[in-house]
């Protein structure tokens, strides 16, 4: 019998045992948690029960919860895409003075802590600041733009922008820059040259950078609660309220699950999608 | 086989250096402590004073660890197979959450001579913890834009349900201590008790729906935050804050309110095997000590309970401090709030948090 060679493994030891330690024990000792019950004169009681998921999905509260975490976290990857991709093109273009300007700009907001970064968007969004007299300057007094959607909307947006950015100029890249010149002189115009050679090229990096922002916007607390508000609740601003103020561990682990659930279903569905369809789908 | 060998010997390299990562628990040193308690002021106050008063007293150093009350619990709950801190100081709620838990460890009142000096009800049956401080809940208002708008100062936790405060009132969310105070007071107020808190939601949604309500603060930062830009002009908030801020000379002045203002407590709790049990006792002896219950009166504005405790006349105006002003203060049945709070938080979400 053949010894399998030990080296590779090694390789991947270090990571995997990091990995196996610090990711996969942990949630499967919150999966395990999530069916645990609870009670607040009690704390946890270590029996099998279904009442946390139970408690999340037989109620239309919650359920509207789950409804707008995920019509947020669709918002924020469609509109990271509309911001991010014409950056992305532009990277490809710009000289690497211009390109590494523009980089550390789109990378700027991550090197704030996200308290900071959120409370300065208080402060431009709130009472007399800057969103508010822009409005009244242009004729629309008294817009209250702190604690919407929207809000959370720009918040998340501006923090995630650069993963889409970097993941998509990372698609465009591997393209050799003979292609759009080649689709140019067969008489693509610029519209055509976007529809039918950069968009299905650069398909993987699109579908990357969703996965990747879809999956941090759902997860996002401090942008939702503090932008957000009080009334606008996410499955993250329940999970630390029943974690945090309450000790309900076992339901908040019913709602991480959830939320994990989810998040994996929606990204297997959309890698799903891009594999079948891969580049050659997109051209008619 | 050589490469097997190498292998090995890296596996074992590898486990060595997990193990050295996760070495136990320092041993634990009698000369350290370790409190888990709020940031902010009182954080401040404790290390660039108390602590180092402290060190140079006995010898003992102090490890603060900051957090919020919640979170700090939290984790004591997490930790509670390896207890990390030493002394958690917090409210009465989790005083009574931690207890019922089980994650508190009685006092050894033979070390804490202070302990004697302390005003009636402080110690606790069983010495399960010691009540440290006396706070109360009142409200906080903008006295520039009061006085720009010709308004009196108020004077009743109803006012913030005038009409003239349209848009002017703010409130924190149900996550934090001072809006369980509110809804069990309001419940009171209107005909029900901390077991009947609906005639309190209906009353805070009124204030909602009268449009009164500009603002909701999800942390005591926030709030500050939100009265700084006068999004709101009036609100609720603890002693200590409304009284620093006052003290920072913000135009900010809290009051109590004729009803009462709301008293809650602060305890002091040694972890049930905290790592330094002894050293523990001597920092709750410190804490507990006149002149030191007078400083964090003076300085972080929460009330002392040691009978010995001088305050200066201004700190002694308006902090919870004396037979009657004690006995001016609405008392509220913390039992009932800490075993309705999942019910009461449900319910706020539902009500008030809805659009």
């Amino acid at each position: 019998m053949r010894r399998r060679p030990l080296l590779p493994l090694l390789l991947v030891a270090p990571a995997a045992l990091l990995f196996l330690v610090f990711f996969v024990a942990p949630l499967v000792t919150l999966a395990i948690n999530s069916f645990y019950d609870y009670s607040r004169m009690r704390g946890i009681i270590e029996v099998f029960t279904l009442k946390n998921y139970q408690r999340l999905w037989l109620d239309e509260y919650y359920l509207a919860i789950i409804g707008r975490t995920f019509r947020l976290s669709g918002t924020v990857s469609l509109v990271t895409l509309l911001v991010g991709y014409p950056i992305a093109l532009y990277l490809i273009v710009a000289t690497p003075r211009a390109k590494s300007i523009v980089i550390a700009m789109i990378l700027s907001p991550l090197l704030v802590s996200v308290i900071v970064r959120t409370f300065g968007w208080a402060v431009i969004m709130g009472k007399n600041g800057l969103v508010e007299q822009a409005f009244a300057a242009i004729g629309i007094p008294d817009i209250a733009f702190l604690h919407t959607e929207a809000a959370v909307v720009v918040g998340l947006v501006n923090v995630l922008t650069p993963f889409m950015v970097l993941a998509i100029a990372t698609s465009l890249q591997s393209m050799d820059p003979s292609v759009p010149l080649a689709a140019t002189s067969l008489g693509a115009g610029p519209w055509d040259l976007l529809r039918r050679v950069l968009l299905p090229l650069s398909l993987p990096g699109i579908t990357a950078g969703l996965l990747i922002v879809f999956g941090l916007s759902s997860a996002s607390f401090v942008t939702p609660a503090v932008l957000g508000g009080s009334q606008f609740k996410v499955l993250s601003v329940i999970m630390y309220q029943q974690a945090v103020v309450l000790q309900n561990w076992p339901f908040a682990a019913a709602v991480a699950v959830t939320l994990m659930v989810i998040v994996l279903v929606v990204q297997g569905i959309q890698h799903r999608v891009s594999e079948r369809g891969g580049p050659q789908a997109m051209i008619p | 086989m050589t490469t097997r060998r190498m292998g090995r010997r890296a596996a074992t390299g590898l486990l060595g250096a997990a193990a050295l990562g996760m070495r136990p628990r320092r041993a634990a040193a009698a000369n350290e402590v370790v409190f888990a308690s709020f940031g902010g002021a009182v954080e401040q106050y404790f290390r660039k004073t108390l602590m180092p008063q402290f060190e140079q007293e006995t010898g003992i150093k102090v490890t603060y660890v900051v957090g919020t009350a919640m979170s700090l619990y939290s984790r004591v709950l997490a930790t509670r197979n390896r207890p990390e801190v030493d002394i958690y100081w917090a409210n009465d709620l989790l005083h009574i959450a931690g207890k019922q838990a089980g994650v508190y460890a009685p006092l050894d009142a033979k070390a804490i001579p202070n302990l004697d000096k302390l005003v009636d009800g402080a110690r606790q049956p069983g010495e399960m913890g010691v009540m440290s401080q006396v706070a109360s809940t009142g409200l906080q208002y903008n006295t520039e834009k009061f006085r720009q708008a010709g308004w009196q100062k108020p004077t009743s936790w109803l006012d913030l349900w005038d009409p003239k405060f349209k848009g002017k009132v703010a409130l924190y969310s149900i996550n934090v201590l001072y809006s369980q105070e509110l809804l069990a007071l309001m419940a009171k107020l209107s005909g029900g008790s901390e077991a009947n808190i609906a005639p309190g939601l209906k009353k805070i949604k009124e204030l909602k729906d009268m449009g009164n309500v500009s603002a909701v603060a999800g942390t005591p930062a926030e709030m500050d935050n939100i009265l700084a830009q006068g999004q709101a002009w009036i609100t609720y908030n603890g002693c200590n804050r409304g009284l620093s801020a006052r003290l920072s000379g913000a135009p900010l002045d809290f009051v109590n309110p004729k009803e009462g203002a709301i008293q809650y407590n602060l305890f002091l709790d040694p972890i049930k095997g905290g790592p330094n049990p002894g050293p523990a006792m001597k920092f709750i002896d410190f804490l507990i000590r006149a002149d030191i219950q007078a400083k964090i009166a003076e300085n972080i504005f929460y009330g002392p309970v040691n009978r010995e405790a001088k305050l200066s006349p201004e700190a002694a105006a308006v902090l919870p401090y004396g037979p009657a002003a004690l006995k001016a203060l609405v008392q509220l049945d913390r039992e009932v709030m800490n075993r309705e709070l999942d019910s009461w938080l449900d319910q706020w979400n539902r009500v008030i948090d809805a659009k």
